[in-house]
């Protein structure tokens, strides 16, 4: 049988496989025929509310065993990995830099690396993944939400309530790289519709990191702005 | 090409998160002196907000702040600069009183808009421009115009026999006041430091253009508003003049002898200015009829208007010039006409230290960051006074760029980052770059500008050693 889940803010596809007590969610879900849509567009990792997600029918695993003895079951444990880069202004890796960071229930301790990054490979992915990055050296704390980061591609259908056309993503990269706004709004549907704060953002990267001027200062997300910023974010 | 201004914070106190020590420094800008400024300031710690995922590599950055710089540059010499802002364009252009020729505009400007028809209404030519950065909110429909530096002297060309004869007549009416001798028999050439005689009829022509613009655009452009600042150094009040103010460490002018003859003699030095050059302030008159606005700061050259009792005083002067003409002249014939055909009585405006435009641009003379020149700072005039003699004291000026940007940063900073434009005067050279902002503590850790609060403002109160970011602190308030 199965069923369909839609995809809410801060999920990603181990974490939802964990509700539905699945380890192997590439081959069970990601694989799934239901799902070849959904992951032809997007990154499982990088999903956005209103996503559905077929989930299906999981088989109880049958094992016999011997009675009058005592039998040793290991549940297989699936862990995501988290890697974060820190800069600075100028894009500058912030290097040996004292962090605690806590993610649900679990808390890391360390240093930031020589190229200024955040390693940590065991995160649980079930439940709750909001939590905070604390920077003291650096007087800078982050709420951080981990599967909050929403795709840039659009979501489908365009005459569904929660349709995004990537904005969203946009301005949380945008956000992440230092340019505000603090809010995001989950789905933008139109770029008419952003809020004066996200316009300043981008207008301030398109003149700071972009060297933009004249006509070609917009304040809105033409291609090379988006190509600008997601080359930004993943280089 | 931009220039970087980076803040350096006390690591020690930025852990307690209380930050008592700053320290500018700068980076990309030619260097002139070391220049230090500590002031105290609280922060509270707040934290950002970041989306992330797991699986990928996420990316975390320290916000970078930027504003624009634009130095206006001067209007003497026969160089006629002035600054231009509109919509999200700031631009410096320089004008050419030969108004037939069409001018140059070397930016994307909106075809039709208010700032395309006046770039392109005639003997101007843009020579530097950027768009600016937020928080400025550009308005396409008002048009700042802001005239730099002119250093006006009481003074006239010995070739121009017109302002000749008022130079006769004016120095007719002294002796009748009383005044004493009269003091140039060189029509006040010393006075005339910066050259400025030379592009003095210009300015008079750019104003009456710039009011008739006004009054016309409207027909074509209902919204259209223009506003008129002039950055300072309207007048030259120092050079072969006598300093006629305290030194003081308050970052103010206190006159020498305040309840004396002091703002009296300074008013009849104003007044005689504009009796000189009545074209130039009669066109000013026309701009305060048909512009939305004009605005007047004071520089250091002409600090003195910083006064209300100068201020004052020039206008009774101005008042008072044709019952003395009256007595001097009775019914003889000036110029082969009545005396009356040579007079014109002008307003002095009352002046201001900066001005915050409700659109993000903050504008100030520039002089509260250079220590030889801050108001009530007599080494300005003393060497002013001394180049008027030795040439070379003249030519060992230099721009000191990096003094000011550093200041216009202090400036962003002390005033809540609440502006997007920056715009001075005071170094007679002029030029628009962006301007970076870092923060770092003392051992070099990047940090990020802490969110302003209310903190900010009792903090930016205990600011010390620094008389003009306190100036700042409570413009910011």
């Amino acid at each position: 049988m199965g069923g369909w889940h839609v995809v809410k803010q801060g999920e990603w596809l181990t974490n939802i496989a964990a509700q539905y007590n699945i380890t192997d969610w590439k081959t069970k879900i990601w694989d799934h025929p239901s799902n070849s849509d959904l992951a032809q567009r997007r990154d499982p990792n990088v999903l956005h509310p209103g996503d559905r997600i077929f989930i299906p029918e999981i088989a109880p695993k049958e094992i016999s065993c011997a009675t009058d003895c005592t039998h040793l079951f290991v549940l297989r444990k699936v862990y995501d990995e988290f890697s974060l880069r820190l800069l600075d202004s100028d894009d500058k890796p912030i290097r040996h830099t004292p962090y605690t960071l806590s993610i649900g229930q679990q808390t890391f301790r360390g240093q930031t690396d020589g190229s200024g990054e955040i390693h940590q490979q065991r995160i649980d992915p079930s439940g709750d993944h909001h939590g905070v990055l604390d920077l003291p050296s650096l007087g800078l704390r982050f709420a951080v939400g981990v599967g909050d980061l929403n795709p840039v591609q659009e979501t489908v259908p365009r005459d569904h309530t929660g349709y995004d056309n990537g904005i969203s993503g946009l301005l949380m990269r945008l956000r992440n790289l230092g340019y505000g706004p603090e809010q995001v709004p989950t789905h933008i549907t139109c770029e008419d519709h952003l809020p004066s704060a996200c316009r300043d953002a981008i207008l301030t990267f398109q003149c700071v990191e972009m060297g933009l001027s004249g006509e070609s200062l917009t304040g809105t997300l033409t291609s090379e702005t988006r190509a600008a910023l997601l080359a930004k974010w993943a280089s | 090409m931009v220039y970087k201004t980076r803040f350096i914070w006390s690591k020690s106190d930025f852990q307690r998160g209380v930050l008592s020590l700053v320290r500018c420094d700068t980076d990309g800008i030619p260097p002139e002196v070391s220049f230090a400024n500590l002031w105290a300031q609280k922060i509270r710690r707040e934290q950002r907000h970041a989306s992330l995922t797991v699986n990928v590599k996420n990316t975390l950055k320290l916000r970078k702040q930027a504003y624009l710089y634009m130095d206006v540059g001067r209007w003497l010499g026969g160089g006629q600069y002035f600054g231009v802002v509109c919509g999200g364009e700031a631009c410096v252009c320089e004008y050419s009183p030969d108004e037939s020729s069409p001018g140059r505009v070397k930016r994307d400007i909106p075809a039709g808009g208010l700032l395309d028809q006046f770039l392109n209404s005639g003997g101007i030519e843009t020579k530097h421009g950027s768009i600016i950065p937020p928080p400025y909110k550009g308005d396409p429909h008002h048009l700042y115009v802001i005239i730099p530096d002119v250093h006006l002297p009481a003074a006239v060309s010995p070739k121009d026999t017109e302002k000749v004869l008022r130079w006769n007549v004016y120095q007719k009416i002294l002796q009748v006041e009383n005044w004493g001798s009269i003091p140039e028999p060189n029509y006040g050439q010393k006075r005339d430091f910066f050259g400025s005689l030379q592009s003095a009829d210009a300015l008079a022509r750019f104003l009456t253009k710039i009011a008739k613009f006004s009054s016309e655009i409207g027909s074509q452009l209902p919204r259209a508003q223009v506003t008129l600042v002039q950055i300072g150094d309207m007048y030259e009040l120092w050079s072969d003049r006598p300093i006629d103010f305290q030194q003081s460490r308050r970052s103010e002018v206190v006159l020498t002898e305040p309840a004396g003859d002091t703002a009296r003699t300074i008013g009849e030095w104003i007044s005689c200015t504009h009796f000189l050059h009545q074209e130039i302030f009669d066109a000013f008159d026309k701009c305060k009829a048909e512009l939305s606005e004009c605005v007047f700061l004071h520089g250091n050259h002409d600090s003195y208007l910083s006064v209300p009792a100068v201020v004052q005083a020039a206008n009774q002067r101005q008042a008072a010039l044709r019952s003395l003409a009256e007595r001097a002249f009775g019914s003889e014939q000036v110029g082969g006409g009545r005396w009356e055909s040579h007079f014109k009585t002008t307003k002095i405006p009352s002046r201001v230290r900066d001005f915050h435009a409700p659109e993000g641009i903050f504008f100030e003379h520039g002089q509260r960051v250079d220590r030889f020149n801050r108001d009530g700072e007599t080494s300005g005039p003393e060497t002013t006074n001394a180049a008027v003699s030795i040439e070379s004291l003249k030519a060992g000026d230099s721009t000191r760029r990096e003094t000011f940007v550093t200041g216009a940063s202090a400036a962003y900073l002390i005033r809540k980052c609440d502006f997007g434009l920056y715009v001075m005067g005071h170094t007679h050279d002029p030029q628009i770059k962006l301007v970076e902002i870092s923060h770092c503590t003392d051992d070099s850790i990047p940090v990020e500008l802490p969110p302003i609060d209310a903190a900010w403002d009792s903090a930016a109160a205990n600011l010390v050693d620094s008389a003009y970011l306190a100036d700042h602190a409570q413009a910011g308030r």
